[in-house]
């Protein structure tokens, strides 16, 4: 999928794109993109776990995340390979966000 | 018994990271930390976090994740999603998650940085007793004896102890008793 399309997508729902990471400059197929709906972030991993060599840095990957979660709390995370994975991913997403506060393991 | 009174060995990892928190919130901040936090995820399967600090208002879960178990490229596309639904699952249940790798934790000046950043000062913070002062085992009679040597000895002057024993009979644990004996308590 087209980075272009996923982001078209998410803010059809009503998300907004904040950045795009990519891991590697001569690896367009594999990216992070980074959302905002409300006061939730959603970040879509697309294809992250294709092999390549060498790997990318994982504390890269670590940090961006952690400043995420400091800024946001609620961040959650979806690893998506094509349209399906996408959409399973919204879907959760919404229904995540939705039932907000009705879990609450204390 | 829960694990964390039973396991007394840290991992590398952990102990990089113990040693980075207590660094930041001093010696006794690891009453802070609530070690191998048992819950279970929205599917309802078991997990367990590395460590959680709570505060009046927040709940922080440490993960400290090696590079070969966690990094999606190592791990695989099934593997790399069950640990995103452990993340969603925390994030569901208001934690907030912050992980940190090897390298990560390798750099202490880094790691310590990021800890008052993002966990913020310990005043904040929920005694949690049971990871140090509560560990549920009784020292060996041959610790015990060499404890109360060191201890006469330290009242008779002495500041400098050499212990002989076999490998594997707890010399570390002697050092570690007598460390929470005279820095710890009397802190």
């Amino acid at each position: 999928m087209l980075y272009k399309d996923v982001i078209t997508t998410l803010e059809n729902h009503g998300c907004k794109f904040i950045e795009k990471v990519d891991y590697f400059a001569d690896v367009p197929d594999m990216y992070s993109l980074f959302f905002e709906l409300e006061k939730y972030c959603l970040i879509i991993d697309y294809n992250i776990c294709k092999i390549t060599n060498p790997i990318f840095n994982y504390a890269e990957y670590t940090n961006k995340q952690n400043e995420y979660m400091f800024k946001y709390n609620q961040c959650y995370r979806f690893y998506v390979e094509n349209d399906e994975d996408l959409d399973i991913a919204i879907v959760t997403f919404k229904t995540l966000i939705s039932t907000d506060n009705e879990i609450d393991i204390n | 018994m829960e694990r964390n009174l039973s396991h007394p060995d840290n991992t590398l990892l952990e102990d990089y990271f113990e040693k980075c928190f207590v660094e930041v919130y001093g010696s006794d901040g690891l009453k802070y930390l609530e070690k191998e936090y048992h819950l279970q995820d929205i599917f309802g399967n078991n997990i367990l976090v590395d460590y959680v600090v709570e505060t009046k208002d927040k709940k922080y879960a440490i993960e400290e994740n090696g590079v070969n178990y966690h990094h999606p490229q190592l791990v695989g596309v099934e593997r790399y999603k069950q640990q995103l639904i452990k993340q969603k699952s925390l994030v569901k249940y208001n934690f907030v998650i912050f992980r940190w790798s090897t390298e990560h934790l390798l750099f202490k000046e880094k790691m310590c940085d990021d800890l008052k950043l993002f966990l913020g000062d310990k005043d904040r913070f929920i005694d949690k007793t049971d990871i140090k002062v509560s560990r549920g085992f009784k020292l060996y009679e041959h610790l015990e004896v060499t404890l109360l040597d060191i201890k006469k000895a330290r009242e008779e002057g002495n500041n400098s102890f050499l212990v002989v024993l076999p490998t594997v009979s707890g010399k570390s644990k002697i050092i570690e008793e007598d460390i929470k004996e005279n820095l710890f308590i009397k802190s």
